[in-house]
């Protein structure tokens, strides 16, 4: 076998926990060539970050331990090296470096960005200081920072999330490393950003035949920028595969079911997404079997054996850790994608916003003397009918959440009419709001910090029936209570349990039944899946449909993930900097989206199949959102737009309706 | 039953804790159960036998009026515990309530409260406990009052804080969507979520009022004599300290051991309670 950059075999590591061993990583194999990328997808716990931190022993040691297997690099077992030993150290960042999810934290804020290349670089090429910081400026520049001679001398805190996520990528490139790590690198990022660096990676790692193994959740990114993907499931590398084998040909149950899961751009949304049932495993309780063995819908006798089955070869390129062929598993594949409950929508509107605004006072010094304004939501029009689902998208900063908690008065309006079922709420005293309380509810994008952890989930669940009176007596008050369980899909025995024994999956079902004990008929969701694991999304999302058919439910769809909103949505409203930008039905938004953030923004929505990835037409726009702070004048949307006229400078255009579909532009005749 | 089991296994995990808590047991049966344990009536005056040190029939001597040193200790300890106890409760319910208020409601009320409770701490605790005492006469209930007020201001401005990062939490905001009152959200959801730090600042508390109290009344404004306070008698022991230096040294030592363990134990308790803080202060 030819050798490779870094080849791992059978990496075992456990944690030493006071309820026993968790074996985070069971039996990882994997190798990367120069100038390659490849991705280890997996959801959390999977085990994919530790598998890259025992290989650079960057875990706690203990409570970690690494118990077997092998990791060569450079014609050496890496993994022999002591954890603080000098060939190790000149291995990390020389050899391997990473950049990691967060660029607000990784970066030190007391010291300069240039400050913080120029140490590894003066460390590891041992170049002089002058020298240091003229391959500093070469790296800032290369990595996209206008300016970077001066910029070299700035501060993390002057620098926006995008780009400290490029001076992560210049300070991990510095020393001119062989494989690069990105762990979740843009997990954090808005889309429009995301798509842009990780373009600059790939661009990069190109141009200096450097290795890239992309750690992420997120199959879609993968599909897009990786030529060999890892499928990782709870400590084992379950499938393996080139992209196009696994996008075309899924071997493993789990792979399958992953991509069945996730709404697609391109897929049809008239049927339901077919969930994985269950949840991840607990690393600490493994039994020693197949690790999908009790989420697998293909599971069989021979699967119930203590023991991992031996992964079938497909291709030089592609095997899977399953008893069963692929053929077989096609041939078994469980009842057919179930099709979604049609709904009728009324022609009544349920919630009209007519000119909103919010606006936050910006202050300066102790006299707290206001200096401005923060426009959040800055004149908007949304009409939303009885029954129907708005999807909102935008990415952070766009004013989505902000919305949100001025409609459900949690903060007053600056400007403009909130109008309920026709009645005006927007000035209503706390007192007088008791029925729009108990009729508009909503669903929170974190289902931890939304659950009081002092209360049981019985009585999250049945707090709104207490307050809006809607139990006869307490037999009645139980049997609400219990019906709330079963509608989401959870055991009414559980009613006694604290929030913190749930999983996240189970936590956002209970947030669901927490929202329709008071029986709302209007119900905002604030990214309600953002914050789970992929396999469990979807259940979420059929959850959410199955209930708004059975209980005539309007919703509000806040989310960044254009596919989920897509899936779910009847008409959809995209916002940037505190504006609607354009409103439209959900098809003939995707069909034909007129406004140019609208363009850029679903073709920055990688869709994971690698075919059809290549054959898109993509419109890129460059710079990250603007702070609300300074908002540009005139049409927001300008410094980005490739389409700018000195016009939109100066006019802001207002949503013009092109048949039902309205868009903000004043180029909007060019497009339609 | 687990998290219990953890919490207790994190509380001892210092040995000196425990220590600590045995010290105040000791002393908290001492003063339930002083009739039982103390072999002379405190208050009973011999003055055929003063300023005598320990003897067969004193364990511990006898003061300047030929008392039981050792009895007016085991009461002693009553007085140091009502006075603590009752104190600290009051200061914390005052305090929380202002906290509570004026970290929910923010805005002028918060203003208004907190610029009360800031001139509130402008005035030293001493100075207010003899002014006030020279206006309406030394008593226990005096003497509680005091020192309960004078603690307000750092639990109010405790609890603040404490609401202030739980107020912005999406449950608080949940609480109101489902259309409770302020007032439900607030005693529900916003107040449990800020009584552990509470109960330790509390437990710390105790130690350094029953100090207060021992120095209020070693200052001779603190309780009326002749009820036994461990501070006055370390006042009436002093001047004797060369002839017989147990009667000053022995309710010195009370005081010592009390106030050491209930702030050990303290240090204990935020050390189980958040593991976060460990180590600070």
């Amino acid at each position: 076998m030819a050798e490779h950059l870094l080849d791992v075999r059978h990496l075992k590591t456990v944690f030493h926990m006071g309820e026993g061993l968790v074996k985070a990583v069971d039996d990882a194999t994997f190798h990367v060539d120069e100038g390659e990328i490849i991705g280890i997808v997996g959801e959390s716990g999977s085990g994919k970050s530790v598998t890259m931190m025992s290989i650079l022993k960057l875990i706690a040691m203990p409570p970690g331990e690494i118990v077997g297997g092998e990791a060569w690099f450079g014609g050496k077992d890496i993994l022999k090296y002591a954890a603080n030993s000098p060939e190790l150290r000149e291995i990390r960042g020389g050899g391997i470096s990473m950049i990691f999810q967060e660029p607000m934290t990784s970066l030190n804020p007391v010291l300069t960005v240039g400050q913080q290349i120029m140490e590894s670089i003066m460390l590891h090429l041992k170049l002089s200081k002058s020298d240091a910081r003229a391959r500093a400026i070469e790296l800032l520049t290369q990595v996209g920072i206008p300016d970077a001679s001066s910029r070299i001398d700035y501060y993390p805190t002057q620098f926006s999330g995008g780009m400290r996520q490029r001076v992560m990528i210049a300070m991990a490139m510095s020393c001119n490393p062989k494989i690069l790590i990105a762990d979740e690198a843009t997990t954090a990022l808005d889309v429009t950003t995301q798509e842009q660096i990780l373009e600059l990676l790939r661009n990069i790692v190109k141009e200096t035949n450097t290795a890239l193994i992309i750690i992420t959740h997120n199959l879609s990114i993968i599909a897009r920028y990786a030529e060999r993907i890892y499928v990782m499931y709870a400590g084992n590398i379950v499938e393996r595969a080139t992209s196009e084998e696994l996008f075309a040909e899924p071997s493993h149950p789990y792979t399958m079911g992953l991509l069945r899961a996730i709404p697609r751009l391109d897929s049809d949304k008239s049927q339901r997404l077919v969930s994985i049932d269950g949840i991840p495993p607990n690393p600490a309780l493994k039994t020693g079997r197949c690790p999908f063995f009790e989420r697998c819908p293909y599971a069989e006798a021979r699967c119930d054996v203590k023991e991992i089955p031996e992964p079938i070869v497909y291709s030089v390129t592609h095997a899977a850790a399953c008893r069963f062929r692929r053929e077989e598993l096609i041939a078994r594949a469980p009842a057919q994608v179930q099709t979604a409950e049609k709904r009728s929508i009324g022609k009544t509107p349920i919630l009209q916003l007519v000119n909103l605004s919010k606006y936050y006072p910006v202050t300066q010094g102790i006299a707290r003397r206001k200096i401005g304004d923060v426009k959040a939501l800055d004149d908007v029009n949304i009409t939303i009918y009885e029954g129907e689902t708005l999807g909102l998208v935008g990415e952070s900063g766009c004013g989505k959440t902000t919305l949100a908690k001025t409609v459900l008065r949690l903060q007053p309006a600056t400007g403009g009419q909130i109008l309920f079922r026709g009645q005006d709420i927007t000035a209503l005293k706390e007192r007088k709001l008791g029925d729009i309380r108990r009729e508009v509810q909503f669903i929170f994008q974190d289902p931890y910090g939304s659950l009081d952890p002092r209360q049981t989930a019985g009585s999250v669940v049945g707090e709104a029936i207490r307050t809006h009176h809607l139990a006869k007596d307490k037999a009645d008050y139980d049997r609400r209570v219990n019906e709330l369980f079963e509608a989401v899909g959870l055991d009414p025995g559980l009613k006694d349990r604290a929030p913190h024994e749930f999983s996240g999956g189970q936590r956002q079902r209970l947030c669901v039944a927490a929202a329709l004990a008071s029986e709302p008929s209007f119900v905002i969701c604030d990214e309600p899946i953002s914050a789970l694991d992929v396999s469990i999304q979807a259940q979420i999302i059929n959850l959410l449909i199955d209930l708004q058919a059975k209980r005539g439910l309007t919703y509000l769809f806040i989310a960044h993930d254009l596919s989920v909103v897509r899936h779910i949505s009847d008409r959809i409203a995209v916002m940037y900097l505190g504006r609607v930008v354009e409103i439209s039905p959900w098809d003939r938004l995707y069909e034909n989206p007129l406004h140019p953030y609208t363009r850029a923004l679903l073709s920055a929505i990688p869709i994971p199949d690698p075919v059809v990835e290549k054959a898109r037409v993509r419109t890129r726009i460059e710079g990250e959102v603007p702070s609300l702070m300074n908002r540009p004048t005139g049409c927001v949307f300008h410094p980005r737009c490739p389409y700018a006229t000195e016009r939109c400078a100066k006019e802001v255009p207002t949503l013009q309706d092109y048949d039902g579909h309205e868009a903000a532009c004043f180029r909007i005749g060019e497009f339609a | 039953m687990s998290n219990r089991k953890r919490f207790f296994r994190a509380l001892f995990n210092r040995k000196i804790v425990a220590v600590a808590l045995v010290v105040i047991l000791f002393f908290l049966i001492c003063a339930v159960a002083s009739p039982l344990l103390a072999t002379h009536d405190p208050n009973l005056n011999d003055l055929y036998s003063v300023t005598q040190g320990p003897s067969s029939e004193h364990v511990l001597g006898t003061d300047q009026l030929g008392r039981d040193v050792y009895s007016r200790i085991v009461y002693g300890a009553r007085v140091a515990f009502l006075v603590g106890i009752l104190a600290v409760l009051i200061s914390a319910v005052l305090g929380s309530a202002i906290g509570l208020v004026a970290g929910y409601f923010g805005g002028w009320i918060d203003n208004v409260l907190m610029r009360i409770v800031e001139a509130m701490m402008a005035i030293p605790p001493v100075v207010l406990a003899l002014a006030l005492v020279a206006i309406f006469g030394r008593s226990v209930p005096m003497l509680i009052l005091v020192l309960g007020i004078s603690n307000v201001p750092s639990f109010a401005r405790m609890m603040r804080g404490q609401v202030l990062t739980v107020r912005d939490l999406d449950y608080v905001s949940a609480s109101r969507i489902r259309g409770n009152s302020d007032f439900t959200t607030m005693v529900k959801h916003i107040l449990p979520n800020c009584l552990s730090p509470m109960i330790i600042v509390m437990t710390q508390s105790i130690g350094g009022t029953i100090l207060a109290e021992a120095g209020l009344s070693f200052l001779g404004a603190g309780v009326l004599p002749p009820t036994a306070s461990w501070g006055a008698m370390v006042n009436d022991g002093y001047t004797y300290l060369e002839k017989c230096p147990v009667f000053a040294l022995a309710p010195g030592t009370a005081v010592i051991l009390l106030v050491l363990a209930f702030n050990i134990f303290g240090d204990g308790l935020r050390d189980a309670l958040d593991p976060r803080l460990r180590g600070s202060r």
